[in-house]
């Protein structure tokens, strides 16, 4: 009896160990796969346009006559920076961390222009916070538009730009694709 | 011997629940039925909740991203308005109930897959208004007049609806999806 109890016992604490390991990891790691397969086909810290069957797949309760761009960016080398060009109308710019966190979004009313330049960096991990506070001299930073800090390397900005119908969709498509994803801080290029 | 395979299996077994149970908690948490008679249910209020971690693997599991916060609402449903399953062995019509948001999405996609193939939506942009202003959606396997979403062969099917949010309250879809003729 006491043996079964005991390896009852083993069997929750693996059962624990096993539940927190799949939650932690296992969606992350799931949607990485498809994130580095984007990554691949179109580039990373490029600005591309998602297929109707990429879009349907990213989003799926979308219209398909909507246009949806993307850049897969990777900050852990350096600082990224999305420059949106978008033509008028609603349209919603999204900024996703790799694990699906939304860090940044805005749209067309919001941003009150369709062109603006958004820099992508990195947080600072809790060390480089301590140590920047205790810094006498704060270096400064030119900031020229927005910045998104990104709690993890890699992300995705995604803009979303939807279309009445799929006539309009290969134009709006054209006039998305000049947005631009660069690595490097605004300004450089 | 004996020892060493009650070891492994006990130990087996709690891995086993452990994953299940989290695959589980990932796929309920956060999930709230929206106000009102009909079964369409919400996670977006539960994104902002003790529960968002759980919400946000439930859309890394799925391949998907969430909608913006603050941005775009989203509320999905299994079964019709009486409760029974959504299965495209039927052919269900979809119904606005009340006033319809400035843009709304309505879209079908296949049960436990995200790679099933293109789903097909009807949007306010695209959607045919009745002479009073609402709006009907026929959803089966084969072409219907008017409206009309594309359910998979023979599968159960889930109803995504997408709208403008309003602020972090969760959206209420005004849609009731009444069955048809079922093959």
């Amino acid at each position: 009896m006491k043996k079964h109890l005991f390896w009852f016992l083993v069997a929750v604490v693996a059962g624990v160990m096993a539940h927190s390991a799949f939650a932690l990891f296992v969606p992350g790691w799931w949607f990485s796969r498809e994130v580095r397969q984007l990554a691949r086909e179109h580039g990373k810290n490029s600005f591309f346009i998602l297929s109707p069957e990429e879009q349907a797949k990213l989003f799926p309760g979308l219209p398909r006559f909507g246009v949806t761009g993307v850049c897969v960016f990777d900050v852990a080398k350096g600082n990224v920076t999305f420059a949106a060009d978008l033509p008028d109308g609603f349209w919603i710019t999204t900024i996703y961390t790799d694990k699906a966190e939304a860090i940044y979004s805005v749209n067309n009313r919001q941003s009150g222009a369709n062109s603006f330049t958004v820099s992508l960096s990195r947080a600072p991990g809790l060390i480089e916070q301590v140590i920047k506070a205790t810094e006498k001299e704060a270096i400064a930073e030119i900031d020229s538009g927005w910045t998104v800090n990104s709690p993890e390397p890699r992300g995705l900005a995604v803009v979303w730009y939807p279309t009445p119908e799929i006539g309009l969709r290969t134009l709006a498509a054209q006039q998305v694709a000049r947005s631009r994803c660069t690595a490097g801080p605004a300004g450089e290029g | 011997m004996r020892r060493f395979i009650w070891a492994t299996a006990y130990v087996a077994f709690g891995v086993a629940a452990g994953c299940f149970s989290a695959f589980a908690l990932i796929q309920s948490a956060g999930v709230e039925p929206v106000t009102g008679d009909e079964p369409w249910q919400s996670r977006t209020a539960a994104m902002a909740g003790p529960n968002a971690f759980y919400v946000r693997s439930h859309y890394l599991l799925e391949g998907r991203l969430p909608p913006a916060p603050s941005q775009l609402g989203e509320a999905t449903t299994e079964t019709d308005s009486k409760g029974r399953p959504l299965t495209g062995g039927c052919s269900y019509l979809i119904t606005s109930t009340g006033p319809l948001p400035r843009w709304w999405s309505l879209g079908i996609v296949g049960s436990g897959s995200a790679g099933a193939p293109l789903q097909t939506t009807a949007d306010s942009d695209t959607a045919v208004r009745e002479a009073d202003g609402s709006v009907r959606i026929s959803a089966a396997r084969d072409p219907q007049p008017g409206n009309w979403l594309k359910s998979p062969d023979r599968r159960s099917f889930t109803l995504i609806y997408s709208a403008l949010a309003t602020g972090t309250r969760t959206i209420d879809p005004p849609f009731a999806i009444t069955r048809g003729i079922c093959s």
